[in-house]
């Protein structure tokens, strides 16, 4: 197992590498001259070229990027071009807002997805099944900033249960956190719930359908402890993938969330900073982001090998 | 010649006390004098009157934006951050909402001769952190604006040589230009923003000054930390100069997305929030304790013409787009009929306007059309309009535009380019560079003082000059308005500027004025004139007592 998690932790380094490249590249794939960013875009060219000069941006391409990657590795992303602070204090403060919505939208997806997939699968065909069949098609077919949008007028303004924008962080006051977060939290787990649903339930109707299933039906074990006991580890496998996945889209999907409910959190940050046109940001942003996707795909992997042990001799 | 030196020796006689100019609730008042002498419209004066008022002196406003980048009024990142320097720092001028200069830390000036402007400083004035506000400090925050290496604000003080502190309340500012309104109306924006000397040189660096603590001297201290683009708080300021004008306990701004604004007015947790879009509106008609105010903003919608351009070269062809366009029906359509269209860039009531100029170029599509044929196009012809792919307002503009235009034979494709590509297209930082762009819709944004409107739009040095021509005889005219030292010559010669400019129609022409839309809780006075999200001005913005609704 330690091998394992080894192997997939130095397959990804490549990876991240590639994504570095690509980011950085982003200096030239990107539009607008950055000085012209820095220095107002009524700069005289005299302005510019003093900004250019301050910032090395007239210097081979290879070794700014052998600075940037130098700096980055030690988690020096630079400094933002339209505020002039360091990018990496701005992720640091950031990165958890983000994280913690989306850890928060994820484990609501989690329960509720798996409650509703196991009813689904227990009730498959009858009336139950065919009830949370029609709300988790509507999950899977609303966009999120509909959902948002509802949501917000709704339970923010007509109701006023919750407040509509900003944030308050868990470390700072829980009870606040949850106020403030269960709107977004729910926006994004929506969709992810219904997708692990219905991932779950075809999953259980064909485990279920199995002979030791029926074997064990056959030597009076009651349904739930079958499926609990044996059907969902089972039936679970394709789901775990697809939740794997889905938490990358999590944080994708924080850019929309945290726009409509106010919240400056990654998604928010990467969203000014392209409006900006601010490449240190965008830079810093896409490697964090590829970082945290390629951890999420070997904590997949990870659990795969602890639920199906064939997975860990490959 | 004659006429402008009599007009500078008249004004130079005048002292121009302007000190106790008081104008509505939300601007500042002065102490004592009542009389008032103004760049701004040829013989204006300010009302007295204020209205009483039971304003809340603890309660916090919660504004629905912020979009400072920096705070240091040197390094302009947009003209965003305006909105909040306002609050720490004080100007030692300011335009009024009917754009009439007005007296803020300055009190008096006095135009020694065409190239000397001498200006008295309010005594008993302090900065935040107990500094005495004088003439050196005066002399630093201007110097450093002129020399500073990270200030890219130097191009707007063109017209300053030298500042000398002469004595502790008397400023005296040597131009190399004969450019007094232009100094007067700077001294009332950016440069004219005063921090503290003192607090600054003790900062570890002016980045860490202008980051964590600056110091003004203005009605608002800032509290907590700074979050550029996204939140910042300031608080009440018991050592503020100007004890009458309406004062809050404080402001948390945040920033909201465009596309939450409604939301985020109807909820209980907003105060005030600029709207954005015209078709926003109709989402606050069920908010019954939200307050909608529309005003025309300084923002207009043109359609750009790059006269350097073939067939735009000629003038009867640039005509033929000024008839052939219905500025109506494009503003009823842009702004949801919120606002009327617009054929001078400067509205009634404000230098730069010309009431005969109100009657130019109506729609009229047979003479958009006799004038195509004058010029050699009887069957019209096809040029491109460039965009911003991303610019959605932009486009429709230019569609609605498009289809006009085939109503008289022209043909308008629209070339998409990168949105942040735009400026950079437009207007070429590269003098040797032609633009990109032959014609379409653009927008532009008027200044209160019209020379820094004219000046960089049509002198062949501007940096919005789409084409790099200079429209003939405009600069003697810029420069003798640049020089004029009373209302009525300036107000005459901006006149003659914008006649200038619409006959010939080089870069083209305005369409209409986008509406500046507020929303406010009713319980929030000292709304004058409805800002756009920036610049947008909070002084003098309150909250009553209790929350009660403001009686309009």
């Amino acid at each position: 197992m330690g091998q394992l998690i080894l192997r997939r932790f130095l397959q990804a380094i490549p990876l991240i590498f590639l994504v570095s490249v690509a980011a950085f590249s982003l200096t030239w794939l990107l539009p607008g001259d950055p000085a012209y960013a820095i220095a107002g875009i009524e700069a005289t060219p005299e302005e510019a070229a003093a900004v250019r000069a301050r910032l090395n941006l007239d210097d081979p391409a290879y070794e700014r990027y052998g600075r940037w990657l130098g700096n980055a590795v030690q988690g020096d992303f630079g400094k933002s071009v339209l505020t002039d602070r360091p990018v990496a204090a701005e992720l640091k403060r950031r990165l958890p807002i983000t994280a913690s919505i989306a850890l928060g939208a994820f484990i609501m997806a989690v329960i509720i997805g798996a409650l509703i997939g196991v009813l689904q699968g227990a009730f498959a065909g009858r009336i139950p099944d065919k009830v949370l069949l029609f709300f988790v098609s509507l999950g899977l077919s609303t966009p999120q900033f509909w959902i948002a949008t509802l949501l917000i007028t709704y339970f923010g303004v007509k109701w006023q249960l919750f407040p509509v924008l900003g944030y308050v962080s868990f470390a700072d006051s829980p009870a606040q956190w949850l106020k403030f977060a269960f709107l977004p939290m729910l926006t994004l787990a929506i969709f992810t719930w219904s997708e692990v649903a219905r991932q779950l339930r075809t999953g259980l109707v064909g485990v279920l359908d199995q002979d030791y299933v029926r074997a064990a039906r056959a030597r009076g074990i009651s349904n739930t402890r079958i499926i609990g006991r044996h059907a969902l580890k089972n039936a679970a496998l394709p789901t775990i993938t697809i939740i794997g996945v889905r938490l990358g889209f999590l944080l994708a999907g924080s850019v929309i969330v945290e726009s409509i409910f106010g919240i400056h959190g990654l998604g928010d940050y990467a969203l000014t900073a392209i409006q900006g046109r601010d490449v240190p940001i965008i830079q810093a942003v896409v490697v964090i982001s590829a970082g945290v996707v390629l951890t999420v795909g070997v904590l997949v992997d990870i659990a795969y090998a602890f639920l199906n042990p064939k997975v860990r001799v490959r | 010649m004659t006429k402008r030196r009599t007009a500078l020796l008249g004004f130079a006689a005048v002292f121009a006390i302007i000190a106790g100019a008081c104008g509505d609730s939300s601007e500042p008042s002065g102490q004592g004098g009542a009389t008032s002498t103004t760049l701004g419209v040829a013989g204006g004066t300010v009302g007295t009157t204020r209205p009483v008022i039971d304003a809340d002196t603890t309660a916090i406003l919660r504004y629905g934006s912020m979009q400072a980048n920096s705070l240091d009024p040197v390094l302009q990142k947009t003209p965003c951050e305006i909105t909040q320097m306002r609050l720490l720092y004080d100007t030692l001028f300011y335009y009024d909402s009917s754009g009439k200069l007005q007296p803020m830390l300055a009190t008096e000036y006095k135009l020694d001769d065409p190239l000397n402007l001498t200006v008295k400083l309010r005594t008993g004035v302090k900065f935040q952190d107990g500094t005495a506000f004088n003439a050196e400090a005066v002399k630093f925050v201007i110097d450093r604006a002129l020399t500073d290496a990270t200030s890219n604000i130097k191009g707007t003080l063109y017209m300053l040589d030298s500042v000398t502190a002469v004595d502790e309340t008397t400023v005296r500012f040597k131009m190399k230009s004969a450019a007094g309104g232009p100094l007067l109306a700077q001294l009332a924006d950016r440069p004219g923003l005063m921090y503290s000397p003192t607090a600054l040189k003790a900062a570890a660096s002016p980045t860490d000054f202008f980051a964590k603590n600056p110091v003004g001297s203005g009605m608002y201290k800032i509290t907590g930390e700074y979050r550029p683009i996204e939140s910042m708080s300031v608080r009440s300021w018991d050592g503020y100069w100007d004890t009458t004008t309406p004062r809050l306990g404080g402001i948390d701004m945040t920033e909201v997305k465009v596309d939450a604004l409604v939301n985020a007015i109807k909820s209980p947790q907003f105060d005030l929030v600029p709207i954005d879009a015209a078709s926003q509106v109709a989402g606050l008609k069920d908010a019954t304790d939200v307050v909608v105010k529309i005003d025309p903003s300084i923002q207009l919608r043109t359609f750009l013409i790059n006269a350097t351009e073939k067939p735009f070269d000629d003038v009867k062809v640039r005509q033929a787009m000024a008839y052939g366009i219905d500025r109506k029906a494009v503003t009823d359509v842009m702004t949801e009929g919120l606002v009327g269209p617009r054929i001078q860039w400067y509205p009634k009531g404000f230098v730069g306007y010309d009431a005969a100029l109100d009657a130019i170029y109506p729609y009229d599509v047979a003479k958009a059309k006799q004038l195509l044929t004058e010029a050699g196009f009887p069957n019209g012809f096809t040029f491109n309009a460039v965009i911003g792919d991303t610019s959605t307002s932009y486009i429709q503009q230019n569609e609605l535009i498009q289809a006009q235009l085939k109503k008289i034979g022209v043909t308008m494709n629209i070339t998409f380019v990168p949105t942040a590509q735009t400026v950079p297209t437009f207007y070429p930082t590269d003098a040797t560079k032609k633009s990109g762009v032959v014609a379409g819709a653009w927008g532009a944004n008027l200044t209160f003082d019209p020379d820094a409107f004219f000046r960089p739009r049509y002198l062949a040095e501007g940096n919005t000059n789409v084409g790099r021509d200079e429209l003939a005889g405009l600069r003697d005219v810029l420069t003798q308005a640049a020089a004029a030292a009373d209302d009525a010559t300036r107000t005459k010669l901006y006149a003659q500027a914008s006649k200038l400019t619409l006959d010939s129609l080089l870069e083209g022409f305005p369409l209409f004025s986008v509406p500046a839309i507020q929303a406010y809780k009713n319980y929030v006075g000292g709304i004058t004139v409805a800002e756009t999200r920036c610049p947008a001005t909070l002084r003098g913005k309150y909250i009553t007592k209790g929350k009660v609704a403001v009686k309009s």
